[in-house]
């Protein structure tokens, strides 16, 4: 495909500020799309990489998230264990 | 900034002959090269001609190692960049902005875009990989810690005390797709409910009658707070994916957490003390922290052209340059001091990064009071 010209590019990052000004995600990622296979194979890249990095950081959020949740829910469940053993202990569940 | 020099320990750089004679290499340390040295390619024209000067040939083996730096970076990071791995990360939950540049792009022509990114990235961009390495090699910390950890805290013991048998375990348990946690919790619930029904009559009984300072775990202000809380909770909204992966966690450890109310405790717990701290990197991270950063008026051209009249005036040798000099100090210094001001990575980090570049060339152009940029 063909790449764009000077011109062209310039548009792309005047046409892409206002629409990060005044338009929304959806139609700023859509228009990146719509575009990508004529940008210059070097912002191909960054937005590529850029793209890349962010979701591998989320990854990491999440694992991060679900861990923290993991301890949590294991000490959650010593203390419940422990209550189940003192309260059978007291014969309450007799 | 150079490098630690610890960080090229226990890479091989290649001669600066054996690069030149691989294609791909050639192309990967010119892009170094550049990047690194302004005169690169003047200094590898003399290397053709072998006129190079001991000077030009410590430049280059300097490169050449930095290059040997950047290829490993590369070659760590597309280690990991398998298609499988590539398209769990273009799920359209997971990245939009991924998603969209991946879609009815296949295995292998995906990957190849991919790893393509990655090198040219790591010629030119190598900190931007090193991110991406740092990140992969935390999450395998993170996924290992969490394998060792249940193994180590006895989940086969605790699934044993509520009736579920260790070698149904890993059977019963999948938590790969929604559905199949969905499947996992159901099953599990189903084989602990037999035997919950007193225990959780004894903890209906204890949100009345029980001490939880007398437990001697460190959770006990968790547990505290169950009993005098559950009863506030009913009803409290919880984001579906959490929920989901709460439900694997619970259901996998005791009966009585089946309780909806307990199981809604810990999630809010979870909610606003963990989920609410995990920071992102510097920059922009949303489309919204990206709309914020160009509509304050700090990053707008006019408050930049304010700035770079101030680097003018605090410039001494300025008025005595020609036109050219000058320009090329505000096409080059000024702009990359500029520049700095909005820093991060990552997608929204980048597109904050493209769009604050037209409002910086635009406020050199306004301050220098001609086309310094010639499109601006």
């Amino acid at each position: 495909m063909k790449e764009m010209t000077t011109e062209e590019l310039d548009a792309f990052y005047r046409n892409l500020a206002e629409l990060t000004e005044k338009g929304s995600e959806e139609k700023v990622r859509g228009y990146i799309t719509e575009h990508y296979d004529r940008l210059p194979e070097k912002v191909q890249n960054e937005i590529l990489g850029n793209a890349l990095l962010t979701a591998i950081q989320d990854e990491v959020r999440e694992e991060k998230a679900v861990g923290e949740m993991f301890d949590e829910g294991l000490a959650a469940a010593e203390v419940l264990e422990k209550a189940k053993q003192e309260i059978q202990q007291e014969g309450l569940t007799k | 900034m150079p490098r630690n020099p610890r960080e090229y320990l226990g890479i091989e750089p290649k001669t600066i002959d054996e690069i030149l004679a691989d294609k791909r290499d050639a192309l990967g340390f010119g892009e170094t090269f550049k990047h690194m040295h302004p005169g690169a390619e003047e200094l590898l024209l003399r290397y053709a001609a072998h006129t190079q000067s001991q000077d030009d040939m410590t430049i280059m083996n300097n490169a050449a190692r930095e290059y040997a730096y950047r290829l490993k970076l590369f070659e760590d990071v597309t280690t990991r960049l398998k298609p499988e791995e590539i398209e769990l990360l273009s799920r359209r939950e997971r990245s939009q902005v991924l998603s969209d540049l991946m879609a009815h792009r296949k295995a292998p022509r995906a990957q190849e875009m991919v790893h393509n990114a990655v090198f040219h990235l790591a010629m030119e961009k190598p900190e931007l990989v090193q991110k991406m390495r740092a990140s992969f090699n935390e999450l395998d910390r993170l996924r290992a810690k969490r394998d060792y950890k249940t193994l180590q805290k006895g989940i086969w013991s605790l699934a044993e005390r509520n009736h579920v048998k260790v070698s149904e375990l890993n059977t019963l348990i999948n938590t790969g797709s929604l559905q199949g946690r969905e499947e996992s919790r159901e099953h599990l619930e189903q084989r602990i409910h037999e035997s919950a029904g007193r225990f959780r009559r004894a903890m209906d009984w204890t949100r009345n009658k029980f001490d939880a300072k007398r437990m001697p775990f460190s959770s006990r202000n968790l547990a505290r707070k169950m009993v005098s809380q559950a009863e506030e909770l009913k009803g409290l909204p919880i984001r579906g994916e959490i929920d989901s992966t709460l439900r694997d966690i619970v259901s996998h450890l005791d009966a009585a957490l089946t309780n909806p109310e307990w199981r809604e405790l810990i999630a809010k717990e979870t909610l606003t003390n963990k989920n609410a701290t995990l920071a992102r990197e510097g920059g922009p991270g949303t489309f919204e922290e990206t709309q914020q950063a160009m509509a304050n008026a700090e990053n707008k051209p006019a408050a930049i052209e304010q700035s770079v009249r101030r680097r003018i005036a605090a410039n001494p040798n300025f008025a005595s340059w020609n036109r050219a000099q000058q320009d090329d100090w505000l096409r080059n210094d000024v702009k990359q001091e500029e520049m700095k001001k909005q820093r991060g990575a990552g997608f929204w980090a980048w597109l904050a990064s493209v769009l604050f570049s037209q409002n910086v060339d635009k406020g050199i152009n306004a301050a220098a009071g001609h086309s310094v940029f010639a499109t601006a």
